[in-house]
């Protein structure tokens, strides 16, 4: 295992699509990590993914979605590889859905033999993968840190949005409160500079599940740190966020809409706590913070057990 | 100094004996409001708040250690009156930065004083951590153990009479019982501590105010079983690492003070409450926000359990017409009555004999 000499930063290069991992990983080094991103999707041409992974001598690798990197592709890259489970899978228990499956299928492309360990964005789902996928640990997506904006005062009324793709679920959540109010939906397209910049503009954001099944999205984590007030589904799993202390929980889609009618005609004292409490919890993702801390138990963790790369 | 502690679960109060222990105050734990006057009233759980307006005393306050509304299921009724709690009239006594800044959050302006909790004596000698055998872990879930690899042995948390002590103390947030004392979230990291274990803690409710992670114990993510269950394996098999926590951890333990010290100081704040001016309850417009809202939340999760029941009648319903459709269809055509019939005769238990001699017939063919 290379390790960074004493007093140098672990040099991490993060693999998927910066379109939507960007967001996820930090972008400027740091006394702890120097990351650089490559920008690769499933299919596209892996060697050049690989040439420029090589290109910048990481001592680390950490790709977002596992399934994207073709078998054996990491056999004699001289880094520790870290395979990142970035989608929800079907849960025990609980009854599967089309699209659920589909992403396990896709999951199940992965050569776990490319990687030295695998994560995943939650804990609930990831036995599904197994035995064939063994998940390390589990963890939310990180959230960069030019993503962490101060509390602005909210704007009278405040400009609500939701950002995401639309689904018959979301559309059945949102179609009255979008009758009712000026709701902003960002369907698609809006990444990187241009979602920081729509950030700042937007004081309430709403959290929605693709279908029925229950999810952490990383998008809770991306509204907490840039200080909007989280209207959201009930969360599954919460790492660590309180309903109702740092996020509104709303069960139905009346009482959206009943919470958006609230805070559009009334003060917004009570609500502000919820924001800065939200705000103040997201600090457990910031980009800067996680990755050092994952980094050193990552290297600790092969270490002490050793890895199944081949 | 007269100082009466009210609780509602008889487990004892341990910042009453350290006050008691600091001297020249006299110390009186109740379930009940007890005769007498005294200079301060102390609440021990949300459920004894109410109580302690019954005790003639001069100051009334109420021993926070954990937030009990937060720690309650979000469905629990007992929510409501736990948060509201918080606003009356009440000098609080606080016991981590963590429970100061929630107070604050709930309740903004409510009067707070920092006491600390005592370290707890050790119940014995500290399990040597190179000895060989499995890891002694205290306070892991079930399905944490299950999902380790390297032979561990579940022991009770330190302060229960645990015999050997723990190498290791497991302290991730879990549902509270809304009946039963609250109980710091740091109170088994300690307990731990200064039996001479480290501790592999989720960084809630202000666990991280102790630990420090790879110098006294390690931090986990709050919802992933599988992860701690890892991190603990790893303590299993690096005994080194496991060690070197140790000695973090026991170091840690000598730095925060002990009960007798621990009751010494609250004597102080208990002076300094009873020197300032009384406290004052949340102003009625906030009251009333706080019931609104908690009592909005309970109705969501009410309508939702409602609305669960209603599609299981339904599916119920659902299920009877379709039987009902298959019995009259039946009626209608009696050669398909007939064969059902004969099936439900031939399933009958008199017949079970005969029916393994055909299966095995069946079998031989």
């Amino acid at each position: 295992m290379r390790r960074p000499e004493p007093g140098r930063p672990w040099r991490i290069a993060f693999v998927g699509q910066e379109h939507y991992f960007g967001v996820c990983s930090p972008r400027k080094p740091s006394r702890a990590i120097d990351p650089a991103f490559v920008d690769h999707r499933g299919g596209a041409d892996a060697e050049l993914m690989l040439a420029r992974v090589r290109a910048y001598r990481p001592h680390v690798v950490i790709v977002f979605r596992p399934e994207i990197v073709p078998p054996g592709l990491f056999a004699g890259l001289d880094a520790l590889t870290l395979g990142w489970n970035t989608e929800p899978l079907p849960r025990a228990g609980l009854p599967s859905h089309r699209d659920l499956d589909w992403r396990l299928t896709e999951l199940l492309e992965t050569d776990p033999f490319n990687f030295d360990r695998l994560i995943s964005f939650e804990p609930v789902s990831a036995p599904s993968a197994e035995p064939r996928l063994r998940f390390w640990r589990s963890l939310p997506l990180p959230v960069a840190d030019e993503v962490y904006a101060p509390l602005r005062p909210m704007g009278r009324p405040p400009r609500v949005a939701f950002v995401g793709y639309s689904t018959a679920h979301r559309e059945r959540w949102l179609i009255e409160v979008k009758h009712r109010f000026d709701v902003l939906h960002l369907v698609h397209g809006v990444t990187g500079d241009r979602l920081l910049d729509v950030f700042r503009r937007i004081d309430v954001a709403i959290n929605l599940h693709v279908h029925e099944y229950p999810q952490f999205e990383n998008r809770v984590a991306l509204h907490l740190a840039a200080g909007h007030l989280l209207l959201s589904e009930p969360l599954s799993p919460l790492h660590g966020l309180e309903p109702d202390v740092d996020f509104i929980e709303v069960r139905g889609p009346k009482q959206l809409e009943w919470t958006v009618e609230g805070l559009m005609l009334r003060p917004l004292a009570n609500r502000h706590a919820v924001r800065v409490r939200g705000r103040r919890k997201a600090e457990q993702f910031r980009a800067s913070r996680v990755y050092p801390r994952l980094v050193a138990d990552l290297a600790a963790d092969v270490a002490t057990f050793g890895s199944p790369r081949r | 100094m007269r100082v009466c502690f009210v609780r509602t679960d008889p487990a004892p109060v341990e910042l009453a004996g350290a006050l008691e222990a600091a001297g020249d105050v006299e110390v009186v734990v109740a379930e009940r409001p007890p005769e007498g006057r005294f200079d301060v009233a102390i609440a021990c759980d949300w459920r004894a708040c109410g109580v302690v307006f019954d005790v003639d005393a001069a100051r009334r306050a109420a021993l926070v250690v954990t937030l009990e509304h937060r720690a309650l299921d979000p469905a629990r009724p007992e929510r409501l009156p736990a948060l509201l709690a918080l606003d009356l009239p009440l000098d609080f006594l606080v016991t981590s930065a963590w429970v100061e800044r929630a107070l604050a959050d709930a309740r903004p302006g409510a009067r707070a004083w920092r006491v600390a909790l005592g370290r707890p004596a050790p119940a014995g000698p500290p399990a040597p951590s190179e000895d060989g055998g499995p890891l002694r872990v205290a306070g892991a879930a079930p399905d944490v153990l299950a999902a380790m690899e390297e032979p561990a042995e579940d022991v009770p948390l330190p302060g229960d009479g645990a015999s050997p002590a723990p190498h290791v103390v497991v302290a991730l947030p879990g549902a509270a019982d809304p009946f039963a004392r609250p109980v710091s979230a740091l109170a088994p990291v300690l307990a731990g501590f200064a039996a001479g274990a480290t501790a592999v803690a989720a960084r809630l409710e202000g666990r991280d105010e102790v630990v420090a992670p790879d110098e006294n114990g390690l931090l986990v993510e709050p919802d992933d079983a599988p992860g701690t269950a890892r991190t603990l394996d790893r303590l299993a098999r690096d005994r080194a690492l496991l060690a070197r926590l140790r000695e973090g951890a026991a170091r840690s333990a000598e730095a925060w003070p002990t009960w007798e010290a621990a009751g010494r100081e609250l004597v102080g704040v208990l002076e300094r409450v009873l020197a300032a001016e009384p406290p004052s309850g949340a102003p009625p417009e906030v009251l009333m926000r706080h019931a609104l809202a908690e009592a909005a939340k309970l109705a969501a999760y009410e309508s939702a359990r409602a609305d669960t029941l209603l599609a299981r009648s339904q599916a119920l319903d659902e299920r009877e017409t379709a039987l009902e459709a298959r019995e009259r269809a039946l009626e209608a055509h009696p050669a398909a009555r007939a064969v059902v019939v004969a099936q439900r005769r031939w399933r009958h238990p008199a017949l079970r004999p005969l029916r393994a001699v055909v299966g095995r017939l069946r079998g031989r063919s």
